[in-house]
């Protein structure tokens, strides 16, 4: 069954364990006693800082990443009181992810550029970043015809609603809430804050869900003011 | 804590300028050290100011100290002019004092790093070093364990960021 099992292009986990792990895998407690030689890999403890930067090559089963997601919505749906609290939980569970996506992204993709304009960062969630975490770019990015600070950010098929079914009983419930949560730590890394939430497109396709990003509105006037619009 | 061992009589060398800081969300340092020749003169730590430790010719170092985290957190309202004006992360020159030259580099997460020199240090230098620190600070974001604007404290983080710095002087 090839849905269940594609390669997806995903350094949400390898980012969560890129650093840590080799290190602590490296000592082997083998005494004096110890007939295990033939089996012990001796490795001296690197420290992270020494070790190279990940070239973002790597790739995890998209089967593995669901169920470390299932796993996190399960451990915070047995804690929670609601169903926003459920998609707030998520939510914070991604914000750290923005936080280091933002940078890393900046350092090896764009050669130590930042982006200094709303719809500049915008661009580099729905290409840069996009690509780099779901191996596509976002199916769409629109600014709002109601207010002046809000944005629209389509995924036709987001990875994390991908095997979950949400019961009647849980309304609206959208688990891209943890995208929604890595998006707003990009924009918050980049001095750009905002709310970012997810929602459930009615009229589009059955997994369509869109991000609704709201800028603040001293985030508006600066980037105003910096770009010399309006 | 940090406690600063002083030489007695250290204040009266030849002692370079050379002033490395990290600072992040809400003008919070990070990591500070104090770079070039000596040794016994580091300080590292999140935002403070080091006062632990008394040292018999401690009283004019402290001073010294104290003005430098000044002239630094002065120089944070060039480095927030000059972030917007360009998508390069190297801001180059932000501030003076006196004869001293303040040189920022702001990340894409606009974590601050900035650097009191004199004029002797040659700018290629100072790019390549700050480059070189932004890419071991990723490694330190990159640990999920970390959290982003907190303090600094891996010994060998500030290792290498002293070794970086040789070619400074």
């Amino acid at each position: 069954n090839p849905a269940l099992n594609p390669r997806a292009t995903l350094s949400l986990i390898v980012i969560m364990s890129s650093s840590s792990s080799s290190s602590s895998a490296a000592v082997l407690t083998s005494g004096e006693g110890d007939e295990v030689k033939e089996q012990a890999v001796r490795r001296p403890l690197v420290d992270i800082v020494d070790k190279p930067l990940s070239r973002g090559k790597s790739q995890v089963t998209l089967s593995s990443f669901s169920y470390l997601f299932s796993e996190l919505v399960q451990y915070w749906q047995s804690r929670v009181e609601s169903t926003q609290e459920l998609e707030r939980r998520l939510s914070d569970a991604g914000y750290p992810i923005g936080l280091r996506v933002l940078e890393l992204l900046s350092w090896r993709e764009k050669q130590g550029k930042k982006e200094k304009s709303l719809l500049a960062v915008l661009q580099f969630i729905r290409s840069v970043v996009w690509r780099s975490l779901f191996g596509k770019v976002a199916d769409g990015l629109e600014k709002s015809t109601k207010s002046d600070d809000e944005y629209y950010i389509y995924d036709n098929d987001p990875l994390t609603n991908r095997f979950i079914s949400v019961p009647k009983d849980f309304g609206h419930l959208n688990c891209g809430a943890f995208i929604a949560g890595v998006v707003n730590g990009v924009l918050d890394g980049a001095e750009f804050t905002a709310t970012v939430t997810a929602h459930n497109v009615p009229n589009g396709g059955p997994a369509q869900t869109v991000f609704v990003v709201n800028f603040d509105q001293d985030v508006v006037k600066r980037d105003a003011a910096v770009n010399g619009y309006k | 804590m940090a406690s600063l061992r002083r030489r007695a009589g250290e204040g009266k060398s030849q002692q370079r300028m050379l002033y490395f800081c990290i600072v992040a969300k809400g003008d919070v340092p990070i990591f500070e050290v104090q770079l070039g020749g000596h040794a016994g003169g580091s300080a590292g730590g999140s935002g403070g100011k080091g006062a632990a430790g008394a040292g018999s010719g401690g009283g004019g170092l402290q001073q010294k100290e104290d003005l430098v985290q000044f002239i630094l957190h002065a120089a944070l309202d060039g480095v927030e002019h000059k972030v917007w004006t360009t998508t390069s992360m190297y801001l180059k020159t932000v501030d003076k004092f006196n004869d001293l030259l303040v040189s920022a580099f702001a990340t894409a997460g606009h974590v601050k790093m900035l650097l009191l020199h004199d004029h002797r240090v040659d700018e290629g230098h100072i790019k390549a070093f700050f480059h070189d620190v932004h890419e071991h600070y990723l490694k330190v974001l990159m640990n999920p364990f970390y959290e982003k604007n907190s303090a600094i404290t891996s010994p060998v983080f500030e290792e290498r960021v002293h070794s970086l710095a040789r070619r400074l002087t």
